[in-house]
């Protein structure tokens, strides 16, 4: 209940700045063999007028990057995760979220079934 | 054995080479349904290619007059198991229907007789449908008795390739296995009922196993391999008829997990060749004796 409050909290501070965040690529998917997404991020923003802004991972405290009085932006980034991932464009006076978009992680699903019953196995 | 014979010949003529084809190929591929959640010794993930490999040192004896043992030193293990489709090293199947407690198999599996006879058979890299290397049976080329019949001298005791059904079962800790097969191939036109039990006990690091069994061949699978003909005979006095008849095994293994990898493995194997083998004149051992001690590694 807690993290449902925290997003409608957040979804409700957006500002009236419109901002935008673009991920590339914003899925991974990892197949039953593989644990981590190792993959390099190209992470864009556009906003309509100059702000002062950071670039945030959300579980990250300190900002990806930040940006002095620009209209748009961009950053590589390496991310190894088994884990989404939630970039947020924040402005640098109050915090204010002006953009999130959402790197997401996604896992094939294995399926498992009876092996046959070999009672003269070698193994 | 009257009634077996007769329910395998049944089976024989139900179980034509299209029949069966038709019936993997057409079945329904509903998933099945069962218990399992991860990968195991008893569940297997569908779609994935599995490789072990053992490597130690072991024999397998082999029964015919001045023939090689077949040393295992290293034995491979291929598996695939798809939604019903499966492949263990030469065996291929197609799960017919399953539940918690029981499977109903269709298969195809290689006889194994011929391992015995021929150094490029491809039982001869196969334990029990177990993949194994460094086989080196040859027959001699010293005359079996009174210079007068020679293994070399034999018609090629050729591969034959059995289809059928297997019924298994597991039940409070007992796996038994049934295998009721034809063979499709026309070598020999034999049928042949494989029946084993086992269960194990242990931890999730250590486990024991104990298992036996019976196969039951027919005379013409008998006499395929074991009979000598007129002709090969000659002159000798050594022409044999072989009848169909019943080998039994009992078998003891342990293994002992080291890490996820690699596990310790030992395992005796005692087979009591029936007498129908044993009275002919190009077998002269009455069982084959097994053992194995080695690492075995999961890729």
């Amino acid at each position: 209940m807690t993290l449902l409050l925290s997003i409608q909290v957040d979804a409700n501070a957006l500002p009236p700045e419109k901002g935008s965040l673009q991920l590339t690529p914003k899925l991974c998917v990892l197949s039953r063999k593989e644990t981590l997404c190792d993959s390099q991020i190209d992470i864009q923003w556009a906003l309509e007028q100059p702000l002062l802004l950071c670039l945030f991972e959300k579980d990250i405290p300190s900002p990806l990057m930040c940006w002095q009085k620009q209209q748009q932006g961009q950053l590589q980034y390496q991310v190894n995760t088994d884990h989404s991932l939630t970039f947020q464009l924040r402005k640098q006076q109050d915090d204010t979220l002006l953009a999130s978009e959402i790197y997401k992680v996604i896992r094939e699903q294995a399926q498992y079934r009876q092996r046959r019953r070999k009672p003269w196995n070698f193994f | 054995m009257r009634t077996l014979k007769t329910a395998l010949n049944s089976v024989q003529a139900n179980i034509k080479p299209i029949a069966l084809l038709s019936m993997l190929l057409l079945s329904p591929s509903k998933a099945l349904s069962n218990d399992c959640v991860d990968p195991s010794e008893a569940c297997a993930t569908v779609g994935e290619w599995e490789f072990q490999v053992a490597v130690g040192v072991g024999k397998r004896t082999n029964p015919l007059v001045d023939s090689d043992d077949i040393p295992l030193v290293v034995v491979p293990q291929v598996s695939y198991y798809g939604e019903r489709f499966f492949l263990e090293n030469l065996e291929l199947g197609y799960t017919l229907t399953e539940s918690n407690h029981f499977m109903l198999n269709a298969i195809l599996t290689p006889g194994r007789d011929s391992a015995y006879f021929l150094r490029e058979d491809i039982n001869n890299f196969f334990v029990d449908g177990v993949l194994e290397f460094s086989n080196s049976i040859q027959p001699g080329d010293t005359p079996i008795d009174a210079d007068t019949l020679d293994l070399d001298d034999l018609h090629k005791r050729r591969l034959a390739g059995l289809a059928g059904f297997e019924l298994s079962s597991d039940w409070a800790g007992l796996q038994w296995q049934l295998q009721l097969l034809q063979d499709i191939t026309r070598v020999h036109k034999g049928q042949e009922a494989r029946f084993a039990a086992g269960f194990s006990s242990g931890s999730q690091t250590q486990r024991f196993s104990a298992s036996a069994g019976l196969t039951w061949k027919s005379d013409a699978i008998m006499n395929y391999y074991y009979g000598v003909s007129l002709k090969e005979a000659g002159p000798s006095p050594l022409a044999y008829e072989a009848s169909s008849g019943f080998t039994s095994f009992a078998r003891l293994g342990w293994q002992k997990k080291l890490s996820p990898r690699w596990r310790l493995n030992a395992s005796v194997q005692y087979e009591q060749l029936s007498q129908a083998m044993t009275d002919s004149p190009i077998v002269d051992e009455n069982k084959v004796l097994q053992f194995f001690i080695g690492g075995l590694y999961h890729f």
